[in-house]
C-alpha cells in the first residue's frame, strides 16, 4: 500500500522548506514489502529508533538529497539516472511519480530527497520529487565536436547530401 | 544493450544485424567474428547507440563489406537534428550533455565510416523489392512509408522548434524476415506495435511461412505487443507444430516484461541470451531506495553467452549453441551477468 501526500507537506529538519503544491511524497505507513515476484523485492518497515531530535521540535527530516534526470518516458514506465559520488546509477520508476511533480521532459533535472516522517510512534522513509529546472527552462544545446569529428561531419554532409537515402 | 546477430549464408558470406560489444567479453571481440569473411551487408536495424556500437569497428576496419543497410534517411536532415540537444540549467546539466554528446558521436562515427570508404548505403523501406542472397529471401517488413514521412515530418518541425521532441528512434525499426525455402527467420529489433500491425499485414501478404525463429522485438518490453485477448502480434507468425525458437535478449533487469515473457513461453520455445526476470546476485538496489515501484537498472543475468542455430530448407532447425530457457535459466545463477 502506498500513500501520496499531494501538496502542502512541511517538513522540518536541517532545513524547513514548504513543498510545491504538486509535489509527491510516497510513503508507506506499515511494514510490509513490494515488489513480490518481480525481478527485486524490497521489504520495509516502520524504523523503531528513536527521532533524531526531540518529537517536539521535529516531525520528519531529510535524510539524503539526491540529482537525478529523467532519461525516458514510455507510457506508464519512466528512467531515471541518479548521480552520487561522480558515479551514475540508472533506475526504472513509475511515471506518474515525476510526472505530477512536473518532471515531464528528457534530461530534466530533478531532486530527490529521502525523508524520515514521524508517524504516531514509529518512523517512516518518503521521497520526494522536486523539479530542478522547470519544462520551461529548457535550452539548445549544440553539440560541440573534436576536430576529427568535425572533419567527418564534413564528410557526411558532402556524401550524403548527394545520395537520397 | 542490444544484441548482436550474425547470419552466415549458404556460400559462407555473412550478413550483421546490430552489434553492441560484450560487457562482460562473453564473445570474441567482433572483427574476430568476422575475420577473413565476405560481408553481404552490415545493417543498423535503428538509430540507436546500444544496437551499433559494434559495428563502427567493423564498417571502419573490415575488408569486404557490400552495403550498410540502416533506417536513418534524409541523413543531413537527422544529423542536424541530433547535434541539437535539449539541456536545462541544473548542477547536473553535464551529465546531459555527456550522454547527447555520446549520441552524437556515435551517430558521426558511423555514418563517418561508411561515407570514408564508399560503402553502399541502402535505406530500408517495407516496399522496397526481396533481396535476395545465396538463395536467401530478405524481405523487409519494417518501418512502412507513413512511419518515415512521420519522422520527415517531426525533423522540419524541429527546424523551427529545436525543443520538439523526435518520435520514439525504436519506430524507425527494420523488421527482417528470412526466407530460406520453407524456413523463415523473424528479426523483430526494437519494432514497437504500432509496426507490427503494418508488418504483421505484409507478412501475410507476401504469403511468408510461419518463422521457426524469432528474434523478440525491443526485448520482450510490452510496447511491442498488444496483450489483448483477439490482438495480433508478431507470435501469430511463428509456428506452432514444431513450436518457433524465440530468442530473447533482455540486456537490463526490466526486461521482458512479466506477462510478455509469459506469453512468449506459452506460444514458443523461449531461449534466452539474458534475461531480466532472472535475480541477479549483483547490487539490486545500490542507493538502497525503498521507493515504491521503482527498481535498479541492473544488466541483465546471462544465460546463454551465444546462441547459434542451422536452418535448411525444410523447415528444420538444429539448436548449435544454447539451451533453452528452463536449462539455461536455471544453470544461469552460477554464471557472471
Amino acid at each position: 500500500m502506498s500513500t501520496a501526500i499531494e501538496s502542502n507537506t512541511f517538513l522540518r529538519g536541517s532545513e524547513d522548506y514548504n513543498i510545491y503544491e504538486n509535489s509527491r511524497l510516497a510513503f508507506y505507513p506499515e511494514g510490509g514489502s513490494f515488489g513480490k515476484g518481480a525481478d527485486s523485492e524490497i521489504r520495509f518497515a516502520p524504523v523503531t529508533r528513536k527521532p533524531s531530535q526531540p518529537e517536539n521540535k521535529q516531525k520528519s527530516r531529510v535524510l539524503r538529497r539526491m540529482a537525478g534526470l529523467l532519461t525516458e518516458i514510455q507510457g506508464k514506465n519512466a528512467r531515471v539516472t541518479f548521480f552520487e559520488n561522480k558515479q551514475s546509477f540508472e533506475y526504472a520508476m513509475p511515471a506518474e511519480t515525476l510526472l505530477k511533480s512536473g518532471i515531464k521532459a528528457i534530461n530534466q533535472p530533478f531532486q530527490m530527497d529521502e525523508v524520515e516522517i514521524q508517524m504516531g510512534d514509529g518512523l517512516v522513509v518518503g521521497y520526494h520529487f522536486r523539479p530542478l529546472a522547470k519544462e520551461s527552462d529548457a535550452y539548445t544545446e549544440t553539440l560541440s565536436f573534436n576536430d576529427e569529428r568535425k572533419k567527418k561531419l564534413e564528410l557526411i554532409l558532402k556524401k550524403f547530401a548527394k545520395a537520397k537515402t | 544493450m542490444g544484441e548482436t546477430i550474425i547470419i552466415t549464408f549458404p556460400s559462407g558470406g555473412l550478413g550483421i544485424v546490430d552489434a553492441h560489444p560484450s560487457k562482460f567479453s562473453h564473445r570474441p571481440d567482433i572483427l574476430q567474428l568476422v575475420e577473413n569473411k565476405g560481408l553481404h551487408f552490415v545493417c543498423l536495424t535503428h538509430p540507436h547507440k546500444d544496437h551499433g556500437l559494434d559495428l563502427v569497428k567493423v564498417l571502419e576496419n573490415h575488408q569486404v563489406i557490400d552495403s550498410f543497410w540502416h533506417t536513418i534517411f534524409e541523413v543531413p536532415l537527422f544529423i542536424y537534428t541530433v547535434t541539437q540537444t535539449v539541456n536545462f540549467p541544473s548542477e547536473v546539466q553535464e551529465y546531459a550533455s555527456k550522454m547527447n554528446q555520446d549520441w552524437g558521436d556515435f551517430f558521426v562515427d558511423i555514418l563517418n565510416a561508411v561515407a570514408q570508404r564508399d560503402i553502399t548505403s541502402h535505406g530500408l523501406r517495407s516496399d522496397l523489392a526481396v533481396e535476395v542472397i545465396d538463395g536467401v529471401e530478405i524481405h523487409c517488413l519494417s518501418p512502412d512509408e507513413s512511419e518515415q514521412n512521420s519522422f520527415s515530418k517531426a525533423y522540419r518541425n524541429k527546424l523551427q522548434n529545436l525543443k520538439i521532441e523526435l518520435p520514439d528512434p525504436n519506430l524507425l525499426s527494420a523488421v527482417l524476415a528470412l526466407r530460406f525455402g520453407n524456413s523463415v527467420v523473424l528479426l523483430g529489433a526494437d519494432a514497437l506495435k504500432r509496426n507490427w500491425e503494418s508488418a504483421l499485414k505484409l507478412y501475410h501478404k507476401r504469403e511468408l511461412p510461419k518463422a521457426r525463429i524469432i528474434k523478440i522485438p525491443h526485448h520482450g518490453a510490452r510496447n511491442a505487443i498488444d496483450l489483448g485477448h483477439n490482438a495480433k502480434t508478431y507470435l501469430d507468425v511463428c509456428s506452432q507444430q514444431p513450436k518457433a525458437k524465440a530468442v530473447i535478449f533482455a540486456g537490463d533487469a526490466k526486461h521482458p516484461d512479466d506477462d510478455v515473457f509469459k506469453k512468449i513461453q506459452t506460444r514458443s520455445d523461449a531461449i534466452c541470451l539474458s534475461n531480466g526476470r532472472k535475480q541477479n546476485f549483483a547490487s539490486n538496489n545500490p542507493l538502497n531506495l525503498q521507493l515504491p515501484g521503482s527498481t535498479y537498472i541492473n544488466p541483465a543475468i546471462v544465460c546463454n553467452p551465444v546462441v547459434s542455430f542451422e536452418l535448411d530448407t525444410d523447415g528444420n532447425v538444429s539448436l548449435i549453441a544454447g539451451q533453452d530457457c528452463k536449462t539455461a535459466c536455471l544453470a544461469s545463477k552460477s554464471v557472471a551477468p
